[in-house]
């Protein structure tokens, strides 16, 4: 898959974080959008189909997890990655709620092209089974 | 029986003359022929009256007045009355010059004998009566004397009480600063403890972009093809690096001052606006992800008050955290500053700040209790009860008030009273 046909949401509360990762992505041609928190971005998944989500933990309204558990039921397919500062009780049961990893803050863009690969990987690998 | 009188006369005759009359106006008489069974006598026991002839073989009258005198000296003064046979007028006046108070003429009428017996005696109780007052005035003077001394005594063990009560107050105060300072910086540490993981994300979110950009930064010098819109872009992201290193930077800053433990707990003149501006900044992320609306109304141009800016940072973050676990499904904590101008009840100027959360309030019956040391409605991981007694010291410290009103289900405002002037 091409990097132009692979949608990827960034939701998170800092700005710094959202436009850090639009720069970066949109260098390397990959469909970039951004929501400020879960609210935001359980709308913008249920207009389009997003390949993978970076959520941050910690938000207001809907926090990460609970905006995780919204996308598996809604949007299964989405690979999503959980941010956060450290890992703690809210990362570990992320995972056990379906998220594909978790990345710790600050990180360095190698870790998030990687994860990126990893959930391309693995979506290329559904997509066969599937077929 | 009376008074004691003392007679004196070798006149054997006479004397007995004299004893017979006497014993009968009822005076105790005692009779001695010689001058020097007189002065034994006078030496061993007090005669208020003595009569005495001034010619006898063994001792002339004048030496035997002079003698008496001696032996008696000022305190026991006996009255004494002379007799004298001499025409010679010179007697009676020596006599008295030598302490006699009367003479008598020989020879004598009875009744004029009697008379001046009388008289003198009269003169001899007054004299006894002033002895006796004499005496007990001395005996008076040695009580107080006493007293005095007692009370000097006293004064002298109060004052060394005294002494070792303030050398004891001194270092029960000494102590108890000691373990205030200790009770400061432990509930601070329990403060930070609760700021840790907000502190982390605080600064991992700037750390994150910081580290992002300067890596992408960096990919782009590594290309070939680095064009003038690149130069413009990284621009940009240099900008966004140095913007999040200064919130670092200022965040830092904030966590070392808070829990910097204090050496002195100096005041400084401080704008209250930055403190609360500071504070806000530490807690502000864990804030926004509980939910909770910061709203803010700090007035300008507030005048600077004297502050230990990290104990009101202290007691700020307590209030803060607070409310935070009062409004456990979120909420809105409002913080606003402002002056209060004096009035009747306030006589000086005030800073006030308030802290209002719209959380769960605090029942009626904890009103009275919330201020105390250890008093806590929390789980022993969450609380220790000192925030707000901690609070309550430092404010006061700032000889400032600190006030809740509170209703359960609606909310709590904690205000603060801080004077602008220290006198
Ligand atoms: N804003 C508030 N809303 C509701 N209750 C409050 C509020 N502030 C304080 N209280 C009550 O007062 C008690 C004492 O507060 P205090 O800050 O002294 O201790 P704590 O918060 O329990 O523990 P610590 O501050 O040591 O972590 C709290 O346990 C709580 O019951
Ligand atoms: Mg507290």
């Amino acid at each position: 898959m091409v990097n132009e046909n692979v949608n990827i949401l960034i939701v998170d509360d800092e700005e710094t974080i959202r436009n850090m990762f639009v720069d970066i992505l949109q260098d390397r041609n990959y469909k970039v959008d951004t929501a400020i928190n879960g609210q935001e971005a359980v709308e913008k998944i249920i207009e389009k189909a997003y390949d993978i989500a970076f959520l941050d933990v910690h938000m207001p309204i809907i926090n990460g997890l609970e905006t995780l558990k919204i996308i598996k039921k809604i949007a299964p397919r989405i690979k999503v990655i959980i941010m956060d500062s450290f890992p703690d009780s809210l990362t570990q049961e992320a995972e056990k709620e379906g998220a594909l990893a978790s990345i710790h803050k600050p990180f360095e863009i190698k870790t998030m092209l990687e994860i990126i690969d990893k959930a391309l990987g693995i979506n290329k690998e559904d997509i066969r089974e599937n077929v | 029986m009376g008074e004691n009188i003392l007679v004196v006369d070798d006149d054997k005759l006479l004397l007995q003359t004299i004893k017979n009359l006497l014993e009968k106006e009822k005076y105790s008489v005692t009779a001695v022929d010689n001058s020097n069974k007189a002065l034994e006598l006078i030496k061993q026991n007090f005669y208020p009256l003595i009569i005495l002839d001034v010619r006898m073989p063994d001792m002339d009258g004048m030496e035997l007045l002079k003698r008496i005198r001696d032996i008696q000296e000022n305190s026991h003064t006996s009255t004494i009355i002379v007799i004298t046979g001499y025409a010679d007028e010179n007697v009676p006046i020596k006599a008295i010059k030598y302490g006699a108070s009367d003479y008598i003429m020989k020879p004598f009428d009875i009744t004029e004998f009697l008379y001046s017996v009388n008289k003198n005696m009269r003169i001899a109780r007054l004299e006894m009566e002033k002895i006796k007052y004499i005496g007990e005035i001395a005996n008076k003077n040695k009580e107080l004397e006493r007293a005095l001394e007692e009370l000097r005594k006293t004064k002298e063990k109060l004052e060394e009480y005294n002494c070792s009560l303030e050398q004891k107050v001194e270092e029960r105060a000494k102590e108890l600063n000691e373990l205030q300072v200790q009770l400061f910086q432990s509930a601070k540490m329990a403060a930070i403890g609760q700021l840790g993981a907000g502190v982390a994300h605080e600064l991992n979110n700037p750390l994150g972009g910081i580290l992002g950009y300067a890596q992408f930064i960096l990919e782009k010098f590594k290309k070939k093809d680095f064009k003038e819109e690149d130069i413009r872009a990284c621009q940009k992201y240099i900008e966004t690096i140095e913007k999040e290193a200064i919130r670092c930077k200022k965040i830092v800053e904030n966590l070392l001052r808070f829990s910097r433990r204090p050496i002195t707990f100096k005041k400084e003149s401080a704008n209250i606006n930055n403190v609360v501006e500071d504070t806000i900044s530490l807690i502000h992320h864990q804030l926004k992800i509980k939910n909770i609306n910061v709203i803010t109304n700090l007035q300008p141009n507030l005048p600077k008050v004297p502050l230990v800016i990290n104990q009101i940072q202290q007691v700020l973050t307590n209030l803060i955290l607070n409310a935070q676990q009062a409004m456990p499904n979120g909420g809105e904590l409002k913080i606003s500053t402002s002056k209060l101008l004096n009035s009747e009840k306030t006589p000086s100027n005030y800073i006030k700040i308030e802290v209002t959360d719209t959380g769960v309030g605090i029942p009626e019956e904890n009103l009275p209790k919330i201020f105390d040391p250890f008093f806590t409605t929390k789980d022993k991981e969450k609380g220790t009860g000192l925030g707000l007694s901690i609070a309550y010291q430092i404010i006061q410290e700032h000889r400032g008030n600190i006030e809740v009103k509170s209703k359960v289900g609606e909310g709590s405002t904690f205000t603060i009273l801080i004077p602008v002037e220290e006198e």
